[in-house]
């Protein structure tokens, strides 16, 4: 038996493209512009403004900074908030608005994010793309940059050695990841990699940039404003946007796993989170007909595989190479193509996939009757105090 | 090896005073960790460990330890993010289990070995890097 939601997301507004040339800060207004028109409402409607940060939240022209998409907008709010933890800015976001309407202190809060990292590594001002996550992570503060951990990449591809190791799981596995997520892409005209389908050949052909990382296990750079429009489930019938209920949220923390206690290095800490989520939806994995999965790297679809539950601890590359998670398989996974082939805007990529297909918007890759959409948000791993050890799982649900 | 002046910027802006004995450990060739006096378990980076409710940071000390340990994971970096790493590519970023129980990530100095695997001894191969007053605690295979 389903819960019945308090909350309802009645917005939706991607800004979605390469060398737009923009700030992430004007992607975030855009999107939120959109968002605020999707729901059809007005700018003065709109009482709340939280953006909800990637990384550290430290990005050029993003977030963390006293300016703010809600004074680009001109919206007339009673608050405006940072708040973030890795790739989880979304969720985080969202467990502030819904107590920000608990409350009574706002009536439509928008949430926003933006990155401008094609234009920041590409374009015209070429800005370090960087150097907002060194002034905004551990990682320099410790000073394991200078021994070497200067990507993302370096980090997180511990993790993926390491099940390899326990578990026997192939680059090839981590491939078909790749591919099937590619499939979805091309389902997707909005897809950053629509009309490029690879193979299993194509990932292991692909340069080795961290081994055992191929480029194909990595996410994109885009530049993307993702927004949404949080309110009551009684506003938000009143809307012309079918609802889409925010049945359940959770977190997860992996720093309550002392790191050095090397219980975590094969998993993500979906535990709580799920548990927290699925309890206040009630609902089980079953249930769920759509999972968005957040995946900066291959690994990381493969670790929520098995911490989900859809296959066995050690399992999940079996799994993935089973074809499971693709067009046609038992979970469909990232169906708008993810980070990995569609858009790289953190938890923001899963979270309006997973609106549109509760929505029922998605065209040829719609999945057909979705009534619980899985949504998840994720920051690094435990492996040292330099990266974000986070994870959020958020039930959407058809009201 | 990326650019002194880079390098120096990252110790005078970014350091805090939670991490600032263990490099200064390094200068003087010691590999310190974060110990506690009461149940002499040993941390990196600094923490306040868990043994007692009423533990408290006057609990805690830097203290030299052995630079050895082995391989608990390990990536090898083929490109370099950045063109002042251009050098030292491909490199092994490595963590490190060392024999007194924390993580610690690190690189092997040099290139990285074609056999490298988790469970390889290393030990601790400290490198002054000219112009930066730094030493860095890289590591490398165990010679015995």
């Amino acid at each position: 038996m389903t819960a019945k939601p308090k909350f309802a997301i009645c917005g939706l507004g991607v800004v979605n493209g390469l060398d737009l040339g923009k700030s992430s800060r004007t992607l975030q207004a855009e999107a939120a512009r959109r968002a605020i028109l999707d729901a059809g409402l007005s700018r003065n409607d709109i009482n709340g403004a939280i953006n909800g940060m990637g990384v550290g939240g430290v990005m050029p022209g993003g977030g963390g900074w006293p300016d703010s998409f809600a004074r680009v907008l001109g919206l007339p709010i009673n608050f405006y908030w940072n708040v973030g933890r890795g790739g989880t800015g979304s969720l985080i976001a969202m467990n502030a608005a819904m107590q920000a309407l608990e409350l009574g202190i706002a009536d439509y809060v928008v949430v926003a994010d933006g990155y401008a990292a094609w234009s920041n590594l590409h374009g015209k001002l070429k800005s370090d793309p960087m150097r907002g996550i060194r002034l905004a992570t551990g990682n320099t503060i410790l000073g394991n940059e200078l021994l070497g951990f200067t990507s993302a990449a370096a980090f997180h591809v511990l993790f993926a050695t390491r099940h390899m190791h326990e578990y026997g799981t192939t680059s090839e596995q981590l491939g078909a990841i790749a591919v099937q997520t590619r499939d979805w892409a091309c389902l997707n005209p909005d897809a950053q990699m629509h009309g490029k389908p690879i193979t299993i050949e194509d990932h292991q052909n692909s340069p080795l940039v961290v081994a055992p990382y191929h480029l194909l296990d990595f996410c994109l750079h885009s530049d993307v404003g993702v927004a949404y429009v949080l309110t009551t489930v009684e506003r938000a019938r009143d809307l012309p946007q079918p609802p889409v209920g925010v049945m359940g949220l959770g977190f997860g923390e992996h720093a309550r796993q002392q790191w050095w206690d090397k219980t975590n290095y094969t998993q993500l800490d979906v535990a709580p989170a799920r548990d927290a989520a699925f309890r206040q939806a009630g609902i089980e994995l079953g249930d769920v007909d759509v999972a968005q999965l957040y995946d900066c790297f291959t690994a990381e679809v493969l670790f929520q595989l098995e911490d989900y539950g859809w296959c066995k601890k050690g399992e999940g590359g079996a799994f993935a190479a089973d074809g499971n998670i693709g067009p046609g398989g038992s979970i469909p996974v990232n169906t708008g193509g993810g980070q990995l082939s569609g858009f790289y805007m953190f938890d923001y990529t899963g979270l309006a996939e997973g609106i549109r297909q509760v929505r029922g918007e998605c065209g040829v890759r719609q999945v057909p009757d979705v009534e619980i959409a899985l949504v998840t948000g994720h920051g690094g791993e435990m492996l040292v105090p330099g990266m974000c050890s986070t994870h959020a799982t958020a039930v959407l649900g058809k009201l | 090896m990326s650019s002194p002046q880079w390098m120096q910027d990252v110790v005078s802006s970014r350091f805090d005073h939670d991490i600032f004995p263990f490099w200064e450990g390094l200068k003087e060739g010691h590999f310190l960790l974060n110990r506690c006096r009461r149940c002499e378990k040993h941390y990196w980076p600094m923490t306040l460990c868990p043994c007692s409710d009423d533990a408290t940071f006057e609990d805690m000390e830097w203290v030299p330890t052995s630079g050895r340990g082995t391989i608990f994971s390990y990536g090898v970096v083929m490109r370099a993010p950045q063109p002042a790493w251009q050098s030292e590519v491909p490199y092994a970023a490595i963590l490190v289990e060392l024999e007194e129980g924390p993580i610690f990530p690190t690189r092997l100095s040099g290139r990285a070995p074609d056999d490298i695997a988790i469970g390889l001894a290393v030990e601790v191969d400290l490198q002054l890097v000219p112009e930066t007053g730094l030493t860095l605690p890289l590591f490398k295979i165990a010679s015995t």
